[in-house]
């Protein structure tokens, strides 16, 4: 109980400090009164009996003091007036304290920014209930599957799916899905979401997700061959698209041309389980069938597609699980095995072993895309602070020389040097605090640039980057941090003063230490030798974003339209949907302006398809792994991709007639060599029931690039798609123009519109869908480059501090070597002499410390590496530049000054 | 902020509770019933109560109260809380083993 009196009167001394002082006041007059009393009976005057008494009382002042401390709260109020004395010193001087103020705002606020980020994309658990009991079933390392996959999630098919629900013991719910495009125009222009969901029945009940309207899906919902199922909508989905009306659910809407019931929206701040996305509407998977038609991944046992998580039951860790899993997987896939798979497929299939691996952070191929970038990212921006706090620390210490007759004069007159550390850190922390909040509110901005950079139309990125208590306590930490790092080292130098000698000369600085111009420059060696670190940085993603900008595609980028067109809505059969296709091509090499026009099954950099191929050539059998398209006649032309041997394809290569390919060199040098391969055939391997396929070349057109702008070109093979008996209900449509893009998308438009109201198309650029397949590259060329401007600014401003402090405290040197006869311009080369120096060490030190940084940064650049000579030889000179300059304008200026002057202010 | 000047602090803290362990009283009359009982061997500088009292007020052995005086005046009244009492039992004890042993080497006999 003892506390609680104690903490009582102390709240009562800090809130009612008044009251409590005049108590004391009149405790201690009650008392002095009784002294004189006594004396006056003893027969004193009146003013001998109050002399007496106060002479028997003692020093009265300290008493007060001594009860004063004695309520336990001076630290609290001296606290408080270092903090309003503070405040004071640094609106005194706004320029520093707005440089100050600037330098800590942008260096703490790109670290909160990136540590938001790293946080969301890793720290953060899924916000379901109990995320640690969850776990990812898959096999780890897969190589050597073969099928068709459908997104970064594709671990199992859905035969796999059904064996593994039916046959496991680990876990007391298991749940599958898969995310998908849904098109929710009913006709004309499609109207994309990314963000649609296949789950299975027990999908929401497993993470425990509440519906905040209607009801979520259960496991009757997803019963095999369902034909009316209902859709879940995403809390945000139907704020945005229903404004919150209570009324949509029971409505219906359109997926894929078809209508679905909703039936309930689930609650909110629920994204799905994927981290970095969100989900706008969810399906059960037994309706796929119903919604991709032909297409649908449900039925095939080679379609790969479906991500599993499961809930571990009481008393199972990942360890037994996996083991369970591992057990039971022979069987399983043995049992789902595609018939007719080739020899090597088979073999791998029946490898594979499922594992659980944790599932708390949920799925994610943004977290595994982002993870290095984003560390090396935390870690330019922990350079970028630590550069402000030197620099801060740095003017500090300029600060400091000026305040040392202050600083000397509270000392003199009794203050200890602990008060008046105490109070200079003060006023570092009030900087440290006004600089982190500021960063802490700029910092969300840069975080929704990075994603806005992230992310693109179809490849949407939701980062929920809501500031929760990890990134609190970063921030604090953060803040203190700091303001030891800049705060400490100028206090401690400031208090350590020499008193007479700070008395004596006035509080001019011709006598400061010596010792602190050597910790400035010490300050600014590691300044500059950070700053190399960042300027490196910024030039090595910058080349880099150049580099993979102006690399060698082998085909046009510009001025290409795509259109993709879905003819699901018509229901075709297969010989009406080839004229179809070839109608929807006629029309639009009709409309005028559009110069070339062909279709293709994949588009450089979007789409992907690579399969088996061998060879037999007289002496011996080659295979391996070709990429593939299926393109139609005057595809090559469309691109601007050189024919070099053969034709193209054209009215000979119908369905029936003889398979024909065209092959890109790369493919030749790969299977043939030296051979000329036009009139030889190659294989296709046999796959799920097809028989091995024999193709004979027929063209050969140049290397180009395939999956991505980093990789070397690939091997190619282009089928006829015009050969396709059956080709697929939807086509990709590039097309030339002479016209701007808009104007011919609009002309298009019509043009399909005109065909059939019901065919669902959509238009991209070309060149957009390129540049988008860099986002990672620009954005760490965009912060990197931030970070270099960030330092260079600071590095100069810092050496043109300690420039300056240097010329003013050699003033008088400076202007007797003047009276002396000594040149100016000597005096200059004097002071650059020794910027030189400081630059050098700091130079040198940066190209050493570089390479620690860099290393890792190497899996990230393209067309350099990070230990490029050329590089480091430009950051090098950039900064020397930069330096130097800043240097020059304070020893010109000291050179400048009038001897007579300079000696008389001795 | 100053030091702790009184050597004899500790011991004052304890004579204050002893006394305040009779009967509550403002610093005045702690004077002088400390005097009085000591047959004036002990005298503290009359000023250095205060700080003692304050002091043993905070660390909540005694609680004050303001009263009317004998001659009619308001004064602060110091009484012993239970802690108080307990600290002071434990002190009391503290000091007879101190005072036991110090008078046990004192009355040695040269040899």
């Amino acid at each position: 109980m003892r506390w609680l009196f104690a903490l009582r009167l102390r709240l009562r001394s800090l809130f009612r400090g008044r009251a409590v002082e005049q108590e004391m006041q009149d405790e201690y007059a009650f008392y002095i009164d009784r002294l004189i009393d006594e004396h006056l009976a003893a027969g004193m005057s009146p003013d001998e009996a109050r002399g007496a008494a106060l002479r028997r009382f003692g020093r009265l002042a300290q008493r007060m003091d001594e009860s004063r401390d004695a309520r336990g709260i001076t630290f609290v109020t001296d606290v408080g007036g270092d903090l309003r004395y503070a405040v004071r010193v640094l609106r005194r001087s706004p320029g520093f304290t707005a440089v100050a103020v600037l330098s800590l705002a942008l260096g703490t606020g790109a670290n909160t920014a990136v540590f938001q980020l790293i946080e969301a994309l890793r720290l953060r658990p899924l916000p379901v209930s109990h995320p640690g009991q969850l776990a990812i079933v898959r096999v780890p390392g897969r190589t050597g599957a073969s099928g068709q996959f459908s997104g970064p999630y594709s671990d199992l098919t859905y035969p796999q799916w059904e064996k593994l629900r039916e046959r496991q013991q680990a876990f007391a719910n298991l749940l599958a899905w898969n995310r998908t495009t849904f098109d929710l125009s009913a006709h004309g222009e499609s109207r994309f979401t990314e963000d649609g969901l296949w789950v299975s029945g027990g999908f929401f009940d497993l993470l425990g997700v509440r519906p905040a309207l209607g009801r979520l899906f259960t496991d009757a919902d997803d019963e095999k061959g369902c034909a009316a199922p209902g859709v879940v909508l995403s809390h945000r989905f139907w704020s945005h698209e229903y404004h919150n009306d209570p009324s949509a659910v029971g409505r219906t809407i359109s997926i894929n041309g078809r209508r679905a019931p909703i039936v309930g929206v689930a609650a909110p701040g629920f994204h799905g389980v994927e981290v970095g996305r969100s989900f706008d509407l969810a399906l059960p998977l037994c309706a796929e069938q119903l919604f991709d038609g032909e297409d649908a991944r449900l039925v095939r046992n080679w379609s790969w597609w479906l991500g599993v998580m499961g809930r571990l039951k009481p008393g199972w860790t990942l360890e037994s699980a996996t083991a369970h899993l591992q057990s039971l997987s022979p069987a399983l896939y043995r049992d789902t095995l595609p018939k007719g798979s080739s020899p090597g497929t088979t073999k791998s299939y029946l490898g594979f072993r499922l594992a659980a691996e944790s599932g708390a952070g949920g799925f994610s191929a943004l977290r595994n895309q982002y993870d290095l970038p984003l560390r090396l990212l935390l870690a330019l921006a922990g350079i970028v602070l630590l550069i402000a706090c030197a620099n801060l620390a740095n003017l500090l210490l300029a600060r400091m020389t000026a305040r040392q007759r202050e600083v000397a004069v509270r000392l003199a007159l009794g203050a200890s040097r602990a008060r008046v550390f105490r109070q200079l850190l003060v006023e570092s922390l009030v900087l440290a605090a006004i600089g982190t909040t500021l960063g802490a509110w700029i910092a969300p901005i840069m975080c929704s640039t990075a994603v806005a950079v992230m992310q693109t139309q179809v490849d949407p990125v939701f980062i929920d980057l809501a500031i929760d208590w990890r990134v609190l306590v970063f921030v604090v930490a953060l803040a203190a941090s700091t303001c030891v790092l800049f705060g400490t080292a100028p206090a401690l130098g400031a208090t350590r003063v020499a008193l007479e000698e700070a008395m004596k000369s006035g509080g001019r600085s011709s006598s400061a230490p010596r010792g602190r111009l050597v910790m400035r420059r010490a300050l600014v060696v590691a300044q500059v030798a950070l700053s190399l670190v960042l300027v490196v940085g910024g030039l090595l993603f910058s080349r880099t974003l150049v580099n993979l900008l102006t690399t060698e595609t082998g085909f046009r980028q510009t001025g290409i339209l795509e259109l993709d067109v879905d003819l699901r809505r018509l229901a075709l059969d297969p010989p009406s949907r080839i004229a179809m296709r070839q109608q929807i091509l006629d029309r639009v090499r009709a409309v005028p302006g559009v110069e070339r026009t062909a279709s293709a099954m994949t588009v450089p950099l979007e789409n992907d398809w690579s399969q088996m191929v061998h060879v037999e050539e007289p002496a011996r059998e080659k295979q391996g792994i070709s990429n593939f398209s299926g393109v139609s006649s005057r595809y090559f032309a469309t691109l601007d991709i050189p024919i070099v041997r053969g034709r193209d394809f054209d009215e000979r290569d119908r369905p029936g007639s003889s398979r024909v390919a065209i092959v890109n060199e790369r493919f030749v040098e790969r299977f043939f060599g030296t051979v000329d391969p036009i009139g030889r055939p190659f294989f296709l391997e046999s796959a799920w029931g097809i028989a091995d396929q024999r193709i004979e070349i027929v063209g050969v057109v140049r290397n180009t690039k395939y999956g991505s702008l980093r990789e070397p070109f690939p091997p190619i093979v282009y089928l006829g798609a015009a050969q396709n008996a059956s080709p697929a209900d939807f086509d990709q449509i590039l097309m030339r123009s002479s016209q701007p893009l808009p104007s011919t998308s609009s002309a298009v438009r019509a043009a399909i519109e005109g065909i059939d109201p019901r065919i669902a198309f959509h238009f991209h650029d070309f060149e957009q869908e390129i540049r988008y397949s860099i986002r990672q590259e620009h954005l760490m060329a965009l912060l990197c480059g931030f970070f270099a401007a960030l330092a260079t600014i600071l590095a100069t401003i810092g050496v043109y501090g300690v420039m300056a402090y240097a010329a003013a405290q050699r003033t008088s040197e400076i202007g007797i070597r003047l009276a002396l006869g000594a040149d100016r311009r000597a005096i200059v080369r004097m002071m650059l002499g020794d910027a030189a120096t400081v630059l050098a060490a700091g130079l040198a030190i940066g190209l050493a410390v570089c390479p620690l940084v860099m290393k890792t940064a190497d899996a990230l650049l393209f067309g350099l590496q990070a230990n490029d000579r050329g590089t480091l030889a430009l950051a090098v000179a950039a900064l020397s530049i930069a330096l130097a300059v800043s240097s020059y304008l304070p020893a010109r200026r000291a050179s400048a000054v009038d001897p007579v002057t300079a000696l008389r202010a001795e | 902020m100053s030091k702790p000047s009184d050597l004899l602090q500790g011991t004052l803290d304890v004579l204050i509770l002893k006394i305040l362990a009779l009967e509550p009283l403002h610093a005045w009359a702690i004077g002088q019933r400390l005097t009085q009982v000591s047959r004036d061997v002990l005298q503290v500088s009359d000023g250095s109560l205060y700080p003692a009292l304050h002091k043993l007020e905070q660390e909540g052995w005694v609680t004050a109260e303001w009263k009317l005086s004998d001659n009619n005046r308001r004064a602060k009244y110091y009484r012993l809380t239970a802690a108080g009492r307990r600290h002071l039992d434990r002190e009391a004890a503290n000091w007879d083993r101190l005072a036991a042993a110090i008078s046990l080497v004192m009355k040695m006999k040269e040899a």
